[in-house]
């Protein structure tokens, strides 16, 4: 078992009035468990403002999550801090969002990809400009990139640097948050095929984060399905896609564009009402009964626990039996 | 990075569009290029005062004292026959050299602080800023004169007032950027490789807090140069006979009427340096605004 997270909640409080009191709590990740294997890639959907991003970014503890345990490759890690987290950044890894944004703008392309070599190593600056390079080669950018500022690249090469960076030292581990959402269409498959490539070579374990279901089916093993801070639905990527149970995961496949026009005529479109709620007040009971076309009585009262329902296939609804057979025909 | 790499880098920025750019900005803007000009001059006077000045700027000639401006003494004498040429030009290289340390003082003691400040926030940044608060709440020529006071004066003692009561507009002006950069997701990106918190401060954070603070210290300039003639005017700054410029004025205050040379060309100089200072800041100011917008 690579990583496993058990029951984890990262809650941020909400200050207010005139003494900035907290007044509440945004509740991101509400009570999250997920167990991902020694290679697997395990991909996250969910709305913007569903908590994926920060459930990724606890799972680093690049934040502190507020309750729950995060024990990766057999130790417990939920309580280290500071120092104690250095050593670990060796090992899990993060690919950022947004290239833009994830680059210091006054570093070199040597400094920004080699400054993990320093960090962890010591390396010389000959051996860094070495690895640097070989990095960069392995990404698909040329050795002469060395010596260039981050604002002489696309989108898509400065993603192939943040790459680069996290990749130097060897990780097992890498938290893909939106590894493609802000780069133009044509490049992002280019990134895809590239992070696949890598999983390969370096035998690699992925937590793919993304709002987009096909990025996701095409790259992972299994797939977890996250509404307002919770996990709605989790299974392999064939039998989510194939047989989704819950409502939700049933909406976000009918969004799925189709490109044969006769075949979106045969689709059952499921739209959902609205907007996600505001996490800083979750609907009672089930988070989704507000958007929920099935929504009943109970749905109001009662949360479903996530069960397993079938061998691999968790679902939170309590309809999920009669809904079986309700909602996409995926052609 | 060894020297010779710097230099190159170096070189190579002076050949770059970047730097084609700044030069083109600078063009356009006349008062930022009198700004440089008159900062130039000023440090070259400094440079070679001995070989400007065409006397002693201590040295005492009582028969010829309080002599109007003539060929031989282009501003005149003081009331002790000493050339004023020679001590304005003189006096530049003291008045340059008390702005030089003190805001080198006071920026690296403020950026440090406001640095550590906006980065760690919390209780830290609370009782820092509650400090400079202090040091705010009070005008910075009545702080530096109350500390100057205290210290006795002397040229070491006006640097050390004068900085103390700088630093903290530094500070804020740090922190004020730290805090936002503190929010961006290359400094997260830092944390996640593994970077310790000493380690983002001073090579992720430092390096781009520094230009809007590099652009304070150089109006700075001109500011700290009239704080220091402000002291030796009240005489709690340089002691005479250092020909230090406020000092000098301060002197002339009794013949103002009737010899207006012995405060007026001093009064030029400080006139000169700051605004010269203070013009250039302000440029530079200018073109970083323009390019951050680029």
């Amino acid at each position: 078992m690579m990583l496993e997270v058990q029951d984890l909640k990262k809650y941020f409080p909400v200050r207010g009035g005139v003494m900035m009191r907290v007044i509440g709590h945004v509740k991101a990740v509400d009570g999250v468990s997920i167990s991902i294997e020694k290679g697997e890639v395990f991909g996250l959907v969910g709305e913007s403002g569903s908590g994926k991003t920060t459930l990724g970014r606890t799972v680093l503890k690049l934040t502190k999550p507020t309750g729950g345990r995060i024990i990766f490759d057999g130790r417990d890690i939920t309580d280290l801090s500071g120092k104690d987290l250095i050593p670990l950044r060796r090992e899990m890894q993060i690919v950022f969002q947004d290239p833009y944004k994830a680059l210091h703008p006054r570093k070199r392309v040597k400094d920004i990809v080699g400054e993990p070599l320093i960090i962890h190593e010591g390396t010389s600056d000959m051996e860094v400009r070495r690895r640097v390079a070989e990095m960069l080669k392995l990404v698909g950018l040329n050795v002469e990139h060395m010596d260039r500022y981050p604002h002489e690249f696309s989108g898509g090469q400065r993603q192939r640097i943040v790459i680069a960076r996290a990749l130097i030292l060897r990780p097992k581990f890498m938290v893909l948050d939106e590894p493609t959402s802000a780069l133009d269409v044509s490049v992002q498959a280019k990134i895809l095929n590239l992070l696949s490539d890598l999983k390969e070579q370096f035998d690699l374990t992925f937590l793919l984060i993304s709002h987009n279901l096909a990025v996701v089916q095409h790259m992972s093993n299994r797939i977890g399905v996250m509404y307002l801070g919770k996990l709605m639905e989790v299974a392999s990527s064939q039998e989510l896609f194939e047989k989704p149970l819950h409502p939700y995961t049933k909406a976000l496949i009918s969004a799925i564009p189709v490109p044969d026009p006769k075949l979106a005529k045969k689709k059952r479109k499921m739209t959902l009402r609205g907007e996600i709620p505001s996490p800083l007040h979750p609907p009672s009971g089930c988070r989704f009964h507000t958007r929920c076309p099935f929504a009943k009585e109970i749905c109001e009262r009662e949360e479903p626990p996530l069960r397993e329902v079938e061998p691999g296939h968790w679902v939170a609804c309590h309809f999920w039996d009669e809904l079986r057979e309700v909602g996409v025909l995926n052609a | 990075m060894n020297l010779r790499e710097k230099v190159r880098g170096l070189m190579e920025y002076f050949r770059s569009e970047d730097f084609k750019i700044t030069l083109i900005l600078v063009k356009k803007s006349p008062l930022t290029v009198l700004g440089l000009a008159l900062t130039i001059f000023l440090v070259l006077v400094a440079i070679f005062a001995p070989f400007i000045a065409p006397y002693d700027p201590i040295k005492q000639d009582l028969k010829n004292r309080l002599q109007p401006p003539s060929w031989e003494h282009p501003f005149g004498t003081d009331q002790l026959g000493r050339d004023i040429f020679s001590r304005v030009v003189w006096g530049s290289r003291i008045s340059l050299f008390i702005a030089l340390i003190v805001v080198a003082i006071s920026f690296t003691v403020g950026t440090t602080i406001g640095i550590i400040s906006g980065y760690f926030g919390g209780k830290v940044d609370e009782v820092l800023m509650r400090i400079t608060d202090m040091f705010m709440a009070f005008p910075r020529l009545v702080l530096a004169l109350a500390v100057a006071a205290a210290l006795g004066p002397g040229l070491f003692n006006t640097m050390l007032a004068i900085a103390f009561v700088s630093w903290v507009y530094y500070a804020r002006l740090a922190r004020a950027s730290t805090l936002q950069i503190r929010e961006e997701v290359y400094i997260e990106a830092a944390r996640a490789i593994g970077a310790s918190d000493r380690r983002i401060l001073f090579l992720h954070v430092l390096p781009v807090v520094i230009a809007p603070v590099v652009v304070q210290a150089t109006l700075d300039m001109g500011g700290t140069i009239l704080t220091a003639a402000g002291l030796g005017f009240l005489g709690l700054g340089v002691q005479p006979p250092t020909p230090e410029w406020g000092v000098m004025v301060s002197e002339g205050r009794r013949f103002i009427t009737e010899q207006w040379w012995v405060s007026t060309f001093p009064g030029f100089a400080i006139l000169l340096a700051t605004l010269g200072f203070n013009l250039l800041g302000d440029g530079i100011n200018d073109i970083l605004n323009v390019r951050a917008r680029r």
